[in-house]
């Protein structure tokens, strides 16, 4: 198993999930869609789960800054989890709904954050002028409130409706945090070219995108001309592209330590 | 017994295997910079305990604590 071999099996998960949505879904009733709808996202949120707590565990949860942020990743997609179990078999269980997506998000924020300042928790600092720093960060910032614009309005009227679903506001302002931190993250994988903690932190970048992908299919179709199938399939597109290169980078962690712990001789 | 010159390049070496050239340059300046005032061109054999010392954490912060020790180790065996 090689850095390399991971990355391609994600992006090729991605692609049989999007194929799939593509070609099988608009083929499907409503209660084949629904129950193939279920079990796709369950599992994908599933597998980054238990690739979080492989890597957690690895790096003894949270006795160590790598493994706190791992643990937090197991946390945030637990909880994913069981609130997508949760939406399918318990509907009316709105308040239970609402606390799983709030400490989910939670939960991903302190991950992403951890992530996000190891070379300055580790007394480093970013390869470049700080400038192209800030830059990059700028950007990322349009784009995340660019992304979640229409979510983030959506939340605000949802507080003042008859059903107040305060959710629906924590959700997308947590994944504006997210994608803000998707600069920091990209500025470390570029630090850490030609090292094995590259393959992490590329991954987690390029999974987070994918996360942005989900969150703006709407806006990216509307620009690009297309309907509601077109957004459906990118949305699920950027949802698989998320937990397939998330799962990815924690097993890419899980693997660099193995062979640090072998020794160079075997890197 | 390496040439005071070369410990420097042995310790990039080993943490660019985990970090990239150019975190292991900068970690390897930084750091012998506060363990012991020197440049990594100017490290030698004898301050190289020193210099590990300095890189612990920072190595565990970024690979973990069994992997750095590991890392730290080798460095250590081949300074000597």
């Amino acid at each position: 198993m090689s850095f390399r071999s991971i990355a391609i099996a994600a992006a090729i998960g991605v692609l049989i999930v999007a194929a799939l949505h593509l070609l099988v879904v608009p083929r499907l009733g409503e209660d084949s869609f629904f129950w193939f709808n279920a079990a796709t996202r369950t599992g994908l949120l599933a597998m980054v789960a238990v690739a979080a707590a492989l890597a957690a565990q690895r790096f003894g949860w949270w006795s160590e800054y790598v493994g706190r942020a791992w643990t937090l990743f197991f946390v945030e997609y637990s909880v994913l989890t069981i609130s997508e179990v949760l939406r399918r078999t318990m509907p009316d269980a709105a308040l239970a709904s609402e606390i799983c997506v709030v400490l989910a998000n939670l939960a991903g924020i302190g991950a992403y954050i951890l992530m996000a300042r190891s070379l300055s928790a580790a007394g480093l600092s970013y390869y470049g002028s700080p400038a192209k720093k800030y830059a990059v960060i700028a950007l990322a910032l349009i784009l995340a409130v660019a992304l979640c614009y229409s979510s983030i309005v959506a939340g605000f009227e949802s507080l003042t409706s008859t059903e107040p679903s305060p959710g629906r506001l924590v959700s997308p302002l947590a994944d504006v945090i997210t994608f803000v931190l998707v600069a920091p993250l990209l500025l470390t994988a570029f630090a850490l070219r030609g090292g094995q903690m590259f393959w992490m932190f590329a991954l987690l970048t390029t999974g987070t995108i994918g996360w942005m992908i989900n969150q703006g299919a709407g806006t990216i179709v509307q620009y690009l001309g297309g309907g509601d199938a077109a957004t459906r399939t990118l949305r699920m597109t950027g949802f698989a592209m998320a937990c397939f290169l998330i799962a990815a980078a924690a097993l890419t962690q899980w693997l660099a330590a193995q062979r640090a712990l072998r020794g160079t001789a075997h890197a | 017994m390496p040439e005071p010159n070369l410990v420097g390049d042995i310790v990039t070496r080993k943490l660019a295997v985990h970090l990239g050239p150019n975190v292991a340059r900068m970690a390897v300046k930084t750091f012998a910079q506060k363990a012991v005032s020197r440049k990594p061109e100017e490290l030698t054999r004898a301050e190289v305990p020193q210099l590990i010392e300095a890189l612990r954490p920072m190595l565990v912060v970024m690979i973990g604590k069994s992997p750095s020790e590991v890392v730290l180790g080798e460095i250590e065996q081949e300074c000597r």
